[in-house]
């Protein structure tokens, strides 16, 4: 049973941590929009889920202190409370602290009580300000009796939609008393999905009636999510002198939806023996229960026509359940995925090994299995890579607050636009690249957006602006990261680069390679150190972070206009298509994203560039690296050797190997901490054969490959 | 509230005007009542009223069930302000479509053009 609660509690976490991110990112939202509406609703069915489904799972204080937010938005809803700073500013804390007390194993406690007393006394000094207002401005009779009727739904609120029978039949002297039973109606209309339908048995004829009494009772179906005594707060002012009956008849879920059956006709349809027109029109032919009923004189036809209500009502609420249930997803644990995604590995390497063996046997029918295996595995692998994908929006909009907070403790007028939210990542990927994001734009916003005032004096909006862009670039993905800040002072990096002794006096690097040195560990060239950078830990925290990725930054920056920082990090860390490669009697295994073409190098055609470990490709000098001389592999080289053309951050190298094996689906391994320095491997993979084959860094290569071309 | 009684060779039209609330519901009744006495046919038109309430809209209503038993018929122009239309929708009556009776149906919603 614990397990049972405990997996629940998870469950509940989990939901409740996304509804805390559309809580983030629709109050971003409404400070921007503070007119809509339809935000404001969004906030409001969070809390309100948050605060439910915290109280069904045993999260009392969670469903306790959101009540308190519930409640303020609840007149931000009905248009009572405005949309202002410090409510956007309380409501954000408090999503803050509902994170915390999600987070948080349960304590007698509750955490940071002092601040939890604040925040609840910031959201009641909202809404007694609002009270003040209303003593002094009464609203009117209908007003009043609507947050009446919503007051009560913030404290006796079920989950989910309810469908409530309601039979209404007011005193006849309710005119008198100066109440209008439509005003009731109106507002149960608010409380949901409502029919009503008058009941006039007690209408005779016009002789006998009295025009000032009432002689309408009604029927009514609502369906909503306020609790029963929403429903009775409606009725509060003239429950002492109506007959008022509720009852519930329907809730989605309740199993009485999968009581039905077909019926003959139906079935007739599905199978094809009758047209469904045909159908209809044998049964318009037949005389309904209803008339039967009434030509009996059982019933009215009042009550017939309230009883369809009924029958529609309840049956609209369940085909809408049913629709929003087929298009559902399910929720997996990520454990699982990850386990998956091993075992598709191991699949990979298995097949591998079933193909290797298969084309050695030389048996056709072994052939024709194995290359059905590999079909399917390759199938396998690319769904399960695209289950693990996720896009990078939500990364991003972690950020909108990020930025909120940063600019105003500092001062700064900042706005963030992203771009390409849709796109998708593998889910390990984007986790591990939260915290690069983060060190990149605090520092944009520290070191590069100016204060509002500068940016005025230098002819620029006083509003500085921070881009994140996602976009595909082959099997890569690149993350700009862009402001129209100060940019890149080279004369100062490369000041401070002398300085630390990162490059000597007289040093002739370019541009890039000078911005490239701002991610060396312990570089920073801002004059004083804020709490939120300048100690020069960040930059080589992200770049290490990157390469880890396997993949790689570039920055772009002009003084005065602004900085671009891109990340090029590859689709997935688990599985990528590779070039296997052969020296002497090892393997190796190059991304074959980075591949562009394969080139003999022929020693018995030796030319001079070759000579200076440089090829003539086209016209084109191309540097290349000897992988046997890389890896210190021993025996004869053949008098044909093959060079691997790569391209690699805008400059081709070639790697020279005995030979070239071919496409290989490399299922990715870490190597262990032993291996940790050894730059130039980001991993390695298992054979069919068992051999280990090792996966090379082309960009770290292709560092070694130009130094020693320029050598 | 006013209105217009208007004797035709098939019918007598009854328009009415203004405000039908219970201020004028005995009004409103007692025009009913007249016609319903001395005519076999009523056509009554509500498409120039400000607004009803529910105290008029029962009078139709009432009106009706007199018709039916007096063997008579009574019809409701299908011409209704916007208000009208969302009042008497509100008030429940728009689900009596066959009103006590199939031939000589609910005057709310059964409308003639006219």
């Amino acid at each position: 049973m614990n397990h049972i609660a405990d997996a629940q509690s998870e469950v509940y976490k989990e939901e409740a941590r996304e509804l805390l991110t559309v809580l983030e990112d629709s109050l971003l939202q409404l400070e921007r929009s503070p007119d809509d509406k339809e935000l404001v609703g969004q906030i409001f069915r969070a809390l309100h889920t948050i605060k439910g489904s915290g109280s069904m799972f045993g999260f009392d204080r969670i469903a306790a202190f959101t009540h308190e937010v519930e409640t303020t938005f609840d007149l931000v809803r009905n248009s009572e409370i405005p949309v202002s700073k410090a409510l956007i500013d309380h409501t954000l804390q408090a999503k803050d602290y509902i994170k915390l007390l999600l987070e948080e194993p349960t304590t007698d406690e509750a955490p940071c009580e002092q601040d939890l007393k604040t925040l609840i006394g910031s959201f009641n000094k909202l809404v007694s300000g609002h009270k003040e207002t209303m003593t002094q401005n009464p609203p009117t009779n209908t007003s009043t009796t609507i947050t009446s009727a919503q007051g009560a739904s913030s404290s006796n609120a079920p989950a989910g939609l309810l469908t409530y029978r309601i039979r209404f039949c007011p005193a006849s002297d309710i005119f008198l008393t100066g109440t209008n039973p439509l005003f009731l109606l109106d507002e149960l209309q608010e409380l949901g999905e409502c029919r009503a339908v008058a009941q006039t048995n007690a209408l005779s004829s016009l002789e006998e009636m009295n025009p000032e009494l009432c002689y309408v009772a009604w029927d009514i179906v609502l369906t909503t999510d306020k609790g029963i005594e929403a429903i009775r707060d409606v009725f509060i002012f003239v429950e002492d002198t109506a007959a008022i009956h509720i009852e519930k008849v329907d809730s989605p879920g309740d199993g009485a939806a999968e009581e039905g059956y077909k019926k003959v006709g139906e079935i007739l349809v599905e199978r094809g023996d009758v047209k469904a027109e045909e159908l209809k029109e044998a049964l318009g032919e037949q005389k309904r229960i209803g008339d039967i009923l009434i030509d009996k004189g059982i019933v009215t036809r009042d009550k017939i026509a309230s009883a369809l209500a009924e029958q529609e009502q309840v049956k609209e609420v369940r085909e809408k359940k049913a629709k929003e249930e087929a298009a559902s997803s399910i929720r997996v644990a990520a454990a699982k995925l990850d386990k998956l995604v091993d075992l598709v590995g191991e699949l990979v390497t298995v097949q591998a090994h079933l193909s290797q063996k298969a084309n050695s046997q030389a048996d056709p029918e072994l052939v024709l299995i194995s290359e059905e295996v590999e079909r399917l595995t390759g199938e396998l692998r690319d769904n399960t890579m695209s289950i693990r994908m996720v896009p990078i929006g939500s990364t991003f909009g972690r950020f909108s607050r990020l930025v909120r907070d940063l600019s105003k403790e500092l001062g700064k007028e900042i706005e963030m636009a992203t771009e390409g939210a849709e796109t998708e990542l593998d889910k390990t990927v984007i986790e591990r690249l939260n915290d690069p994001l983060v060190h990149l734009i605090r520092n944009s916003i520290d070191h590069g957006i100016e204060p509002p005032d500068v940016r005025e004096s230098l002819g620029k909006t006083r509003k500085g602006l921070i881009q994140l862009t996602a976009r595909h670039a082959g099997a890569q993905v690149h993350i700009e990261i862009t402001d129209d800040g100060a940019g890149l002072d080279s004369a100062r990096i490369r000041e401070k680069a002398i300085e630390k002794g990162l490059i000597s006096h007289d040093a002739e690097i370019t541009e890039k390679e000078l911005f490239g040195l701002i991610f060396a560990p312990g570089f920073s060239t801002a004059e004083k150190v804020s709490n939120v950078s300048g100690r020069g830990v960040g930059m080589d925290v992200v770049k290490r972070t990157i390469d880890a990725l396997r993949g790689h930054i570039e920055v772009e920056s002009e003084q005065g206009m602004g900085t671009t920082i891109t990340l090029k990090l590859p689709l997935t860390l688990a599985i990528i298509d590779g070039l296997l490669v052969e020296v002497d009697k090892d393997y190796y295994v190059l991304p074959l994203s980075s591949v562009e073409e394969c080139i003999e190098l022929d020693h018995s055609k030796k030319t001079r560039q070759q000579d200076g470990r440089f090829v003539n490709l086209r016209g084109h000098l191309v540097p290349y690296v000897r992988l046997r001389e890389q890896f210190g592999v021993k025996g004869d080289i053949p008098d044909v050797e093959q060079i691997v053309v790569t391209g690699s951050e805008g400059n081709k190298i070639g790697f020279v190997v005995d030979q070239v094996i071919g496409e290989h689906q490399t299922v990715i391994k870490t190597l262990s901490r032993v291996y940790k320095d050894v730059d130039s491997v980001s991993g390695a993979t298992i054979l069919g054969d068992g051999t280990v084959a090792l996966i090379l860094d082309i960009s770290k290569l292709s560092q070694v490959g130009r130094c020693e071309g320029n050598a | 509230m006013d209105y217009k009684v208007q004797d035709g060779a098939e019918a007598t039209d009854i328009t009415f005007r203004g405000d039908l609330t219970i201020q004028s519901a005995g009004q409103v009744r007692r025009v009913l009542r007249e016609a319903l006495d001395s005519c076999q046919t009523i056509k009554i038109s509500l498409k120039d009223i400000e607004s009803i309430d529910l105290s008029c809209i029962q009078i139709f209503c009432a009106a009706h069930k007199t018709a039916f038993k007096a063997d008579k018929r009574l019809t409701l122009d299908a011409a209704l302000p916007e208000a009208a239309a969302l009042a008497i929708e509100q008030a429940g009556f728009d689900c009596l479509k066959d009103c006590g009776n199939n031939e000589n149906a609910c005057p709310v919603m059964r409308r003639t053009d006219g």
